[in-house]
């Protein structure tokens, strides 16, 4: 959401990166094989595989902890030769010294830098305070819970001012309330520009996690790794986990890792590639429909959405579904929440019953693809019937299985109500009335 | 109120109990010089009275602190460089464990020779040849826990010092130091009870025609053994069980307590140790008025900036200098040692066929001695060690007598050994396989009890769960966990074996030497005819013997071992 105008600005990249280790036996075993990815501004980039797949490898070699075999770390638009506090770390297992208190544990890094000991104060201070730790700058490690520590953790990664904060597995080493939690909070301070980092690249293993964080989803093969695929997620954050985006995403994702054989990108596009190509129906009936747009007709063709669900004490998002359903028919316009009744939708108000069924074919007809798609599947038909399985199965290819059957659901709904063609619920399958089919092409 | 105005007192007897402790350290310690500006004096005269030994007992100390304190600056020096330099594990490992080997015997000769020649007129020489020679004793094994540490520094604390870009001061004083205090301590304990071994040997000695003796618990002994004073001889074993519980108390304890501080492992479970001392020192107001006072000038802006301005302008006249000086230094150390190749080719090929013989079966003798004492301190110990270790709760209630018995120099206890090999009718041919096993046990103990302690509480956990016992418990589970402590352990054992064949194969008892054929016996003879190239040769075989034992035994073992418990992490 953040880095779409600055799309461009990157932090850092991996250049055909490949990392080899000595094996057993003069074998020479890969590690990481030819990745390229880049780390761009303002974005969470996630990298996801299973293990083995060189993850923490990666963030090692990203922050110069490590050389790679061949290719090259770019950081800046240089190649990066040696670690620097501008790519710091935040580790699953903490990494704090046990011998110094909260305090000491951050401070150290700047001190590290020489910074003047009053700015190594102030800087602390304020970073503990962000991060929730005010009131145990004077507590050793071993005295603070797993979530505390990682607070620690992540002060001391941040009061460098990185520009690439690098999270390996950050969150694994917590029971899952306090993951969860911090998890939360992580992401408020990264929306409120409250973390002084430019970038981040976050190193798990848990789906959720990465959708839950990710602009950018790298998703790793393993042994060695390599990256299968590139998913962004174009959800706003805060996400919430409970919506259907959300799940869509991990369930594709989830689908990609449990298919290790499986092309990435036939699995992506069962979900959202196609998805975009082909229209989505609303979830509305038709007697929905009609309502919505008599009750527009009443008040002069035009009414404000939100007026609207107030008076029909409707939420708005249960209202949308309608609205946008006679926008796809075209019997409304809608322009700055704004609704304004089109030609034909006077027409049909208007129009006695039978008449109705007439123009809500014939605008289904013309606007519905799922609709056009059905009768022509009935047409090529000798028999001029079909099952409602063969839509579905052809629906899969751009909708996951429980959306398509509900799409098909809703095709179903407007064609009978149109006439276009009937449905046998017992047997489940489809067929053309003649003459419907005639009138409705003229 | 009342409780305030108490708790103000307490405060106060604290500090003047710390007054008056530290004005008797600072009387001791004048004391020391005044015996260390005398005229030289080889052959201190010994009374056997109870209150001089007192005296002694205080003189011993200050030469095992002041050897510890240097051991303790050598052994962290030489570990770093042997661990953070590129030579490191190419020459100075195994410079280490050939320094390990020679036996403070076989040194003897040219420290004494070459500190009494640097101070001719006082006895300084003869207290610091004293000094160098414990030195000799603690030392090295405390560097290889140093260098051991260093290597082992857990992966992400070391990168967090990379990345963050610490300099090699602040990686030194932050992690590397914090990190291999625990094990340089519980060494420490150790050394300083090897120290202790030869306090004898190093306080009373014969130089060719002459005698020496300084004025020490160890000298003490000797004039009692000669002697044959029982009296005073009791004297000195209780003399020397009230040092080493002192010491236990006053320093390793407090010491322990306050490492505890730098465990890795952060979960605070079970007991804590306490130790009395370290809560009266964190007590001292004066202590904490210093630290007040030293975290508020490192507070201060300036002071800062003119400490590191300060450091800068030291290393800018320094570094360049550095470089020449350490090739000098390389080239000169090159030079030596090939210089003492070729002397020593000499005097190997110079040596009498009839000195080979003698030096080869007095060698493979007491090699056999070194290898019976470590099996028989493996069987008892090993077992012994699991126990106590798997137990914490007793580990800690045992822990203590066990330091003690380790610490208590065994050839003060060899008079009654002695006594009991002659009632046995043993010889001591046999017999000084149980004199070189009084000392040395220890250490396998030591070390096995450190190992089953390390074993985690989850390990031990699963065990019990799924009743992993008996056989298969000590193949699978105790004997790969302690493994590279017991190697560790056995190693230094059999270095202390052979070691202590100097006093075990040639006991002065009633002030007559008893002795049985051994490289112990080859090297006191040696010493007595100032026979050096014999000395030499008797040397130089036991160093070969040892390090290529090391070399191709326990090396190995050592290093498959650690390997194994490197993939578990």
């Amino acid at each position: 959401m953040t880095g779409q105008n600055q799309g461009t600005d990157i932090i850092a990249a991996l250049d055909h990166v490949t990392r080899t280790i000595e094996g057993t036996r003069r074998t020479t075993v890969t590690i990481v094989d030819d990745i390229s990815m880049q780390l761009k501004r303002d974005r969470i980039t996630a990298l996801l595989g299973p293990s083995g797949s060189g993850k923490s490898t990666l963030i090692k070699i990203i922050s110069g902890l490590q050389k790679p075999t061949s290719g090259e770390v770019i950081f800046n638009g240089v190649p990066l030769a040696a670690p620097t506090s501008k790519i710091s770390i935040a580790f699953q297992n903490f990494a704090l010294f046990p011998w110094l208190t909260v305090f000491e544990n951050v401070a150290i890094v700047l001190e590290a830098k020489g910074t003047d000991r009053q700015e190594i104060k102030e800087k602390a201070l304020k970073i503990l305070d962000t991060i929730g730790l005010d009131g145990f700058e004077d507590a050793y490690p071993k005295e603070l819970s797993g979530g505390m520590k990682q607070r620690v953790g992540f002060a001391r990664s941040l009061i460098v001012e990185p520009e690439l904060l690098c999270m390996d597995e950050p969150f694994s080493a917590l029971d899952i309330l306090t993951a969860e939690n911090l998890r939360r909070e992580f992401i408020d301070l990264w929306m409120d520009r409250k973390l002084p980092t430019k970038a981040i690249l976050l190193v798990t293993h848990n789906i959720e996690e990465a959708v839950f964080f990710a602009d950018e989803c790298i998703i790793l093969s393993k042994n060695p790794g390599r990256i299968r695929a590139n998913i962004s997620i174009g959800l706003p954050h805060k996400r919430n986990t409970e919506s259907d985006e959300f799940k869509m995403f991990l369930d594709m994702i989830y689908q990609i890792l449990t298919n290790p054989e499986a092309e990435a990108e036939s699995i992506q596009s069962k979900f959202f590639v196609t998805r975009e190509k082909y229209q989505m129906l609303p979830n509305a009936k038709p007697g929905a429909i009609a309502g919505l747009l008599e009750l527009v007709f009443e008040r002069g063709g035009e009414e404000d959405i939100y007026k609207l669900s107030d008076e029909l004490q409707m939420e708005v998002d249960d209202i949308l579904p309608i609205v946008d359903a006679c926008v796809l028919l075209q019997f409304v316009r809608v322009t700055e929440g704004d609704i304004t009744l089109t030609e034909q939708g006077k027409e049909f108000v208007t129009a006695d019953i039978l008449e109705r069924k007439v123009s809500f074919s014939r605008q289904a007809m013309e606007n519905v693809d799922l609709v056009k798609q059905t009768i022509r599947f009935l047409r090529a038909k000798k028999n001029l019937r079909l099952h409602e399985d063969f839509i579905e199965e052809y629906l899969s290819k751009f909708f996951t299985p429980e959306e398509a059957k509900r799409q098909l659901e809703i095709a179903i709904t407007w064609g009978r109500f149109g006439e276009l063609f009937s449905y046998d619920a017992s047997t489940g399958e489809l067929s053309i009335e003649e003459p419907a089919a005639n009138n409705a092409h003229p | 109120m009342l409780s305030i105005e108490l708790k103000k007192y307490q405060h106060l007897w604290i500090d003047l109990s710390f007054i008056v402790i530290l004005a008797g350290i600072v009387y001791l310690l004048i004391q020391v010089y005044i015996n260390l500006i005398v005229p030289f004096k080889p052959l201190s005269h010994i009374s056997l009275s109870p209150i001089a030994l007192i005296k002694y007992s205080a003189y011993s100390t200050i030469r095992m602190c002041a050897a510890y304190g240097l051991s303790l600056v050598f052994a962290i020096g030489y570990g770093y460089s042997a661990a953070r330099t590129r030579f490191g594990d190419v020459v100075m490992v195994p410079l280490l464990d050939v320094l390990q080997s020679i036996p403070v015997l076989s040194l003897m000769p040219a420290i004494v020779l070459f500190f009494i020649s640097l101070f001719p007129r006082s006895n300084c020489g003869l207290e610091i040849a004293a000094i160098v020679m414990i030195f000799t004793a603690m030392a090295w094994n405390m560097a290889f826990s140093v260098y051991q540490s260093l290597k082992a520094v857990p992966n992400d604390l070391d990168y967090v010092s990379r990345i963050y870009q610490f300099s090699r001061g602040r990686k030194f004083v932050s992690l590397e130091l914090p990190y291999s205090s625990i094990a340089l301590i519980w060494n420490s304990m150790m050394s300083f009870a090897g120290g202790w071994f030869f306090l004898s040997v190093n306080e009373a000695f014969v130089l060719g025609k002459h005698s020496y003796m300084l004025q020490g618990i160890g000298a003490y002994m000797s004039v009692a053994q000669g002697k044959g004073d029982g009296r005073a001889m009791v004297y000195s074993l209780i003399a020397m069980g009230i040092i080493i519980a002192l010491i236990d108390r006053l320093l390793w304890k407090p010491l322990i307590v306050w490492s505890g501080k730098f465990k890795i492992e952060d979960t605070t479970a079970g007991h804590e140790p306490e130790s009395l001392v370290l809560d009266y020192l964190r007590r001292l107001t004066v202590l904490r008025a210093l630290r007040r006072f030293s975290s508020k000038v490192r507070e201060r802006a300036s002071l800062h900036r003119a400490y590191t301005g300060v450091r800068d302008r030291v290393i800018g006249v320094v570094a360049p200098v550095l470089r020449p000086a350490g090739i000098l230094a390389l080239v000169g150390v090159t030079a030596a040692v090939l210089f003492g190749i070729y002397r020593s080719a000499y005097i190997l090929f110079n040596l009498s066929g009839k000195d080979l013989v003698y030096i080869a079966t007095s060698a493979l003798l007491t090699f056999a001695r070194v290898v019976a004492t470590i099996l028989i301190g493996v069987l008892w110990a090993v077992p012994v060690g699991v126990y106590i270790g798997m137990r914490k709760r007793l580990a800690t209630k045992l822990q203590p007598l066990i330091q003690f018995f380790a610490s208590y120099p065994a050839p003060m206890l060899y008079p009654l050994a002695l006594l009991f090999l002659g009632a046995a009718h043993v010889g001591l041919g046999i017999g000084s396989i149980l004199l070189m096993l009084l000392g040395t046990q220890w250490y396998i103990l030591y070390n096995t009890v450190s190992g089953a302690m390390s074993l985690s509480d989850d390990l031990i956990g699963v065990t019990r769960i799924f009743s992993i016992k008996g056989f298969t418990l000590w193949k699978k589970v105790i004997i790969p966990a302690i493994a590279p402590q017991l190697i560790t352990g056995i190693i230094t054992a059999a270095g202390g074996a052979w070691n202590a064949s100097i006093v075990a194969e040639y006991v002065l008892y009633r002030n007559k030497i008893i002795h049985t054929r051994g490289i112990g016996t080859l090297l006191n003879t040696a010493i007595e005819h100032n026979n050096f190239h014999l000395l030499f040769g008797g040397t130089f075989a036991m160093i070969l013997i040892v390090v290529l034992i090391n070399m191709t035994v326990w090396k190995r073992l050592y290093r498959k071992v650690s390997q194994l418990s490197q993939l578990e992490s």
